[in-house]
């Protein structure tokens, strides 16, 4: 008995709790409320997100929606032209391309994933910094991020591939290099304007450390520049790494890994030439995809465009 | 402060930025593996007693700091090293011979970006939210979403092999030799830029053979920054037109096409005019891939070839060459940006 009552009281003071955070939080609620009728209004931002959840779900459900496996391979149907059993023909393997193109979008979005998040993490620490103390150590920061920036980028990466081995996981590692300098740029310039809020200097007030202001207040608030311009980057590192693997400096020969794939039908784009435009095409789409739904978040975001 | 205060300090600041860059790829080449740094002077009949004087020459033995040293001191006098990957020549030289064709082809694209970028701009932010803007907001997400070594595989698919309309590829038909000419007072015979040359040495069979194998891997290269170009345009005419010298304007009964080409155009370009000035740089680094698909010689197929074939001296030389021109516009182009724009001060 005395048992039910204590859980009634924690379930009453559950609520009450709710309560207090909804009202608490009431104009944060009613602004993404706002954000998202927003977003359904345009419909190429919806198109966008369409696209990126079907991407998700070929990666994710690759295993059991696709009609052959990643090495699959038949020789008795080699270079066939797109057909019922094969929708998007055969490869010189007599690999199907349909199914390959699917197996190679799980490695695109994780190279695209991981990269992303590890720039933005590079780039907060660095730009964070940079911005929030100023002075000497914001001039030394962000020399090294102009010399990052002033890297003609693909030949950088490339330099990083040669010399580390030709690997997906070395593409990961050279796109990082090259990626982070964008992010400690737009961290940093919110920094500067963030640092001379009153709120911080409450902050600072009531004695927070230098660490706690620049993870709890500094970084939340530079957060919308940089959710829109990762989302586009996702798009883009796709398309970069693609283009690395295109000119041999990822995965390997026969791999089902889109840039190579491309790379493996450009010598057979006289016979068989659905190998190589297939699969650009699903490049494309995925690109598109992000580049959709990032340049739709950043219309929400713009504080201009919501009069 | 003063312009030219300005462009000293900015100058000066220059230099940590390119001795950082020979730095990141002087250590990153020399870790690459499998590399015998004394290749570029090494001969079929060279002895090992013969290869370990080569070694003491050039400094091969030292700790790797040392060697960096001597590399900057080399490059002090624009002595770049020698490239394994083109039979030993000078670095110097290569990229002499190359980089004209890189230059054409991104200026070409440029000129492509701009004439049709700015228009379509223009248009999008005319008819905002129309059809128009709707249709063109498209065409440039595609083109910022396009693998661009698969649109020219598809361009040479279509053109070369379907229509038979353009070359695959080169810079000229396979036997044709570079144009010539001969000035009067000067004793330059070729710039290594075929239109130009090819003007000048009046040989105009050999200029429309320059310009059909130019249309493919210029739209190949335009077509990425042709989609940012009009999407610049269309932000910055927007925000011109919420001004309020336009309200004035339009107030004081002038014409729509006047308020829009006179008024608001020249305001909407000046940012316009710095995103093309960044967009050179991105268009030199974009002429890899560019280049490699249409065996287009210049620097972005010889730092390929320079990297598969290890050839650091190569990489070195273009990564610096590279770097040099980015900054270099960057520098231009925010002068340029406070000489449209006066309420900019340089600090």
């Amino acid at each position: 008995m005395a048992m039910a009552e204590t859980v009634t009281i924690t379930r009453e003071e559950k609520k009450g709790r709710i309560r207090q955070w909804l009202e608490k939080n009431d104009s944060r609620i009613k602004d993404l409320q706002y954000s998202i009728r927003l977003f359904l209004k345009s419909p190429m931002a919806v198109l966008g997100l369409a696209i990126i959840i079907l991407f998700l779900l070929l990666a994710i459900l690759a295993p059991w929606i696709t009609p052959y496996g990643e090495m699959e391979r038949n020789w008795y149907q080699i270079m066939k032209p797109p057909s019922a059993e094969h929708f998007f023909g055969t490869d010189d393997m007599g690999g199907d391309v349909f199914s390959r193109i699917i197996w190679g979008s799980r490695i695109s979005l994780y190279v695209g994933f991981v990269v992303v998040v590890s720039a933005i993490i590079i780039g907060s620490i660095i730009g964070g910094i940079s911005g929030y103390f100023g002075g000497i150590i914001d001039e030394i920061m962000m020399r090294v991020t102009d010399i990052f920036l002033a890297f003609p980028s693909l030949i950088l990466a490339m330099v990083v591939c040669a010399a580390l081995g030709r690997s997906t996981e070395n593409v990961m590692l050279a796109l990082c290099i090259t990626w982070w300098p964008t992010y400690a740029r737009i961290i940093r310039g919110q920094a500067l304007t963030v640092r001379e809020q009153k709120y911080i200097e409450a902050a600072r007030a009531v004695g927070g450390t230098d660490l706690h202001i620049i993870t709890r207040h500094l970084l939340p608030n530079s957060l919308s520049p940089v959710i829109v311009q990762s989302t586009m980057d996702l798009g883009n590192v796709i398309l970069t790494a693609a283009a690395l693997s295109f000119i041999g400096f990822g995965a390997q020969p026969g791999a089902a890994e889109w840039g190579r794939m491309v790379s493996d039908g450009a010598q057979f784009m006289m016979t068989s030439p659905w190998i190589v435009t297939f699969t650009g095409l699903a490049i494309l789409l995925a690109c598109l995809g992000f580049n959709l739904f990032g340049d739709g978040l950043r219309d929400i975001m713009d504080p201009k465009m919501r009069r | 402060m003063k312009l030219r205060d300005y462009i000293i300090r900015r100058l000066l600041l220059l230099i940590p930025v390119l001795i950082g860059i020979t730095f990141i790829t002087f250590f990153l080449t020399h870790s690459i593996p499998g590399y015998d740094p004394a290749t570029p002077w090494l001969k079929e009949k060279t002895t090992p007693a013969a290869r370990e004087l080569i070694v003491k020459q050039h400094h091969l033995d030292e700790p790797i700091v040392i060697q960096y040293f001597y590399y900057l001191s080399d490059l002090s006098r624009l002595d770049l090293g020698l490239s394994a990957s083109e039979g030993n020549r000078p670095v110097v030289d290569a990229l002499k011979d190359y980089f004209p064709a890189t230059l054409e082809l991104t200026i070409t694209s440029l000129l492509i970006c701009i004439l049709l970028g700015i228009p379509i701009g223009i248009i999008s932010a005319i008819k905002k939210d129309k059809w128009p803007d709707h249709i063109v907001r498209l065409f440039s997400l595609t083109g910022i979403s396009i693998p661009v070594f698969w649109f020219a595989l598809i361009l040479q698919y279509v053109f070369y092999l379907k229509l038979n309309l353009l070359p695959l590829g080169g810079r000229l038909d396979i036997g044709q030799a570079p144009p010539t000419f001969s000035l009067p007072f000067i004793d330059v015979h070729s710039t290594g830029l075929y239109i130009l040359d090819s003007i000048l040495a009046g040989r105009l069979d050999i200029l429309s053979q320059a310009l059909l194998h130019l249309v493919m891997p210029s739209f190949c290269l335009a077509f990425i920054s042709l989609a940012v170009i009009a999407r610049m345009t269309r932000s910055s005419m927007l925000e011109a037109l919420t001004q309020d010298f336009i309200r004035t304007a339009r107030s004081k009964g002038l014409s729509e096409g006047v308020v829009i080409f006179k008024h608001a155009l020249r305001n909407a370009l000046i940012p316009t005019t710095t995103v093309i000035g960044l967009m050179f740089g991105g268009l030199l680094s974009g002429a890899v891939l560019t280049e490699t698909i249409f065996f287009w010689p210049g620097i972005g197929r010889y730092s390929t070839r320079a990297i598969s074939a290890l050839d650091y001296s190569s990489i070195m030389g273009v990564t610096l060459l590279v770097a040099i021109i980015y900054v270099l516009t960057n520098l231009l182009v925010d002068v340029l940006y406070a000489y449209l724009d006066p309420r900019i001060k340089f600090g």
